[in-house]
């Protein structure tokens, strides 16, 4: 993978910055936790490449509405303060743009290897592999077994 | 364009029109099945990547709507708290189920005559327990016998070992037996050993989006490669638009657009249709004639009505150790202690809680996040990792009474690629629903923190879950009051046949899939004992 953001998606530099922002607003890095943020290179690239661009275009949309109703101004002229109060905007925000662009950010971020690696899950498809699955404490049905059956007997 | 004439015309591929191929199959009369769907090829399954989270939540979406394949049509469910799930395409709904695979108990065919409410089915338990049987063995099951929530209802040579617990249903089997309440290995469509030519499960925990192993049984993979080797016709993307009436009132045949979109007429002497509690009453009310102005077989006025969902609550809790995460089916053990009536708990009849073990990174995220539990900036990872690998948990399914107030109806202006009316769905939740749903809520949590979880994520009514989808052209002995009659024959038109979840006359308080089934090979039994007077 290049730290490239592909050139040929649909976004201009503006809505991508906007993106970035507010995704690594979501999810910062944790450097303890070996997490990166959701603006790393690969992570937003792969953001931008999965958003149906009417999606994209519409959380861009709401947040500039966000940032003319707050700030009076567009999130590219906003300063990195006046960003961040948006983003606390947006974080408690229910509308349906947000919401979709949050569940896109976290299927794209959970689904990067070193994400996954960070939080020692194997980074592979489910299938054909496999896991294993420990069959557990059958001891403790032994008391359910006692019981005498209870469901209600109806006649024919 | 016009087609040879068939004997036997299915209507949707799915849990129960697969059933009605297999069945009908040894009669030797030509058979054909239309099924607006594609084949599903197993690699296509979400579980076949890494990015398996995010494709179960677009293209192997539960909701039609999301999904938008040319394959799905469009619901209007804005009317209605909860909206529908389906899937479209050969195996229906069961591609993507969960594979729980519970039957009813005998009570809940006395519905009316026990508790005094809705009413009493025109069949019994002891009419469906061989045909349950019989589809265990075509569908495979795994499970413990004993359950003594249940009667008796396994051959040993019919069943193949449980589910593995694991670590999350020996947590939440921890808490039941604290309070002193029933569980038990769930009854569970998913072969553990080979079955059928079907390998085992490898606990890919991706069930909902459809089963890359085989394991799960879905009926593209059961019945219908059995069907179609014994000469059953299976057209797919081929889309249903409307049933038409001879001069003598009988069905004889419908007009549906082909793969290449063009309108076909196929004439067929007995017509079935098994296109699910929504998929049939949109067919049935597009299906308009001077004798039937409001909708095929409509004197009654019953098909569209009494649609019942089961209002689910989702209950999680988090648990101070890891547990499975996402590894795992779904499927592991229920209980059934809140299942018959008693009416000290504030409602009529009772729900089932089934264990659904625990979720993915993402999913694990999106609960955290819309729950409060994870915030926005510097604490998110601290925060998720609080839940990762930590949660599970349990669904309760509450029995939905019929009332005539909830409906499918054609919708109108929304269309689907074909110009043919959406279903439009009304419905509202009931005051017992309700009161079920909260009770089912507060005892999940206290059995949760009984095994040991120290936060507890709640949800009711599950807005996705409008899975099983019932009761919308309801059986019964009286043209007046039911739609088809204690055989699936429609009362109105002698060769219509109706086989799937519409039939339901309750919903009782478990998944319907083992029911419809068996009750469609009652149904096509019921033929091929008639063959000779089917229409009398
Ligand atoms: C996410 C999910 C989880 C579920 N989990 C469980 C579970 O664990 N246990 C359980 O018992 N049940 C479960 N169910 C429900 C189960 O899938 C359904 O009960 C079952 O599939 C219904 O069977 P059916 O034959 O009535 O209809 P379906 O299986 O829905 O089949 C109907 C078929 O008809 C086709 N069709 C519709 N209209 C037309 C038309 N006009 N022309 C041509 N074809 C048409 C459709 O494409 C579809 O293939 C679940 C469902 C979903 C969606």
């Amino acid at each position: 993978m290049t730290n490239n953001i592909a050139s040929d998606a649909p976004f201009d530099a503006a809505q991508k910055e906007l993106v970035a922002f507010v995704a690594a607003a979501m999810i910062p890095a944790d450097a303890s936790r070996n997490m990166p943020a959701a603006d790393h290179p690969r992570i937003l690239r792969d953001i931008l490449q999965t958003a149906v661009a009417a999606e994209l275009a519409a959380i861009c949309a709401y947040v500039n509405r966000l940032a003319h109703n707050v700030l009076g101004c567009d999130f590219a002229r906003a300063n990195f303060d006046q960003k961040n109060e948006l983003a606390n905007n947006l974080a408690g925000s229910n509308a349906p743009e947000v919401r979709g662009f949050v569940s896109l950010v976290v299927q794209c971020y959970f689904r990067d290897d070193r994400v996954l690696g960070a939080l020692g899950l194997e980074a592979r498809a489910p299938f054909p592999k496999g896991y294993d699955v420990p069959t557990g404490e059958w001891d403790l049905l032994e008391t359910v077994k006692r019981r005498q059956p209870f469901y209600r007997v109806v006649d024919r | 364009m016009s087609q040879q004439p068939v004997d036997v015309l299915i209507i949707g591929a799915g849990a129960s029109g697969a059933v009605a191929a297999w069945n009908l199959v040894e009669t030797r009369m030509r058979i054909v099945c239309l099924e607006q769907g594609d084949w599903v090829n197993p690699s296509d399954y979400p579980s076949t990547g890494q990015d398996w989270e995010a494709r179960s939540w677009g293209e192997y979406s539960v909701s039609p709507n999301r999904r938008g394949r040319a394959t799905d049509y469009p619901v209007n469910d804005t009317d209605s708290p909860i909206a529908v799930s389906n899937f479209n395409g050969v195996g229906g709904g069961t591609i993507l189920y969960n594979g729980h695979f519970p039957r009813f108990h005998p009570s809940d065919f006395r519905v009316k005559t026990l508790d005094g409410v809705a009413d009493d089915w025109p069949i019994d338990y002891a009419t469906l327990a061989p045909f349950y049987a019989q589809n265990d063995q075509m569908m495979g099951i795994a499970g413990l016998a004993g359950d003594p929530a249940n009667p008796p209802h396994f051959d040993n040579d019919v069943l193949m070992p449980p589910l593995p617990l694991g670590k999350s249903a020996s947590a939440m089997a921890r808490g039941f037996n604290a309070q002193g309440w029933h569980w038990w290995p769930s009854d569970a469509a998913i072969a553990t050993q080979e079955h059928d030519g079907r390998a085992p499960c490898i606990n890919l925990g991706a069930c909902l989006s459809g089963c890359a192993q085989g394991a799960k049984a879905s009926t593209d993979i059961t019945y219908w490669p059995h069907a179609m080797r014994q000469g059953v016709e299976l057209r797919t993307r081929c889309r249903v638009r409307e049933i038409t009436l001879d001069d003598a009132g009988m069905a004889n045949g419908v007009w549906y657009y082909d793969q290449d979109g063009a309108e076909q007429f196929q004439q067929a002497a007995v017509v079935i249709l098994a296109t699910n509690g929504v998929g049939t009453p949109r067919l049935m009310l597009n299906s308009k004639s001077e004798r039937f102005p409001n909708g095929l077989a409509n004197s009654s006025g019953l098909v569209g009505k009494n649609l019942m969902f089961h209002p689910y609550a989702m209950i999680r809790g988090v648990f101070p150790e890891a547990l499975d995460g996402h590894r795992g089916p779904g499927a592991c053990i229920w209980s059934q202690e809140f299942y018959e009536t008693d009416l000290s708990r504030g409602f009529v009849r009772g729900f089932t809680f089934e264990m659904n073990r625990g979720m993915g990174p993402a999913a694990t995220a999106m609960l955290g996040l819309g729950h409060g539990r994870i915030p926005w900036g510097e604490d998110f990872h601290r925060m998720y990792a609080r839940l990762h690998e930590r949660v599970t948990g349990m669904v309760a399914i509450c029995e939905d009474l019929p009332e005539l107030h909830n409906t499918v109806t054609l919708d109108d202006t929304l269309v689907d690629s074909h110009g043919i009316p959406a279903p439009k769905i009304s419905y509202t939740l009931s005051d017992n629903s309700r009161k079920m749903l909260d009770y089912a809520m507060a005892r999940a949590a206290e059995a949760l923190r009984a095994g040991g979880a120290t936060d507890i994520m709640s949800e009711a009514p599950l807005g996705v879950g409008g899975w099983h989808l019932m009761g919308t052209a309801r059986m019964g002995v009286d043209p007046a009051k039911s739609v088809v009659n204690e055989w699936g024959r429609a009362h109105d038109v002698k060769n219509l046949f109706v086989i799937d979840g519409s039939i339901f006359v309750t919903s009782a308080g478990v998944n319907p899939t083992r029911t419809i089934q068996a009750l469609a090979l009652y149904i096509t039994d019921c033929m091929k004992k008639r063959l000779a007077n089917l229409f009398d």
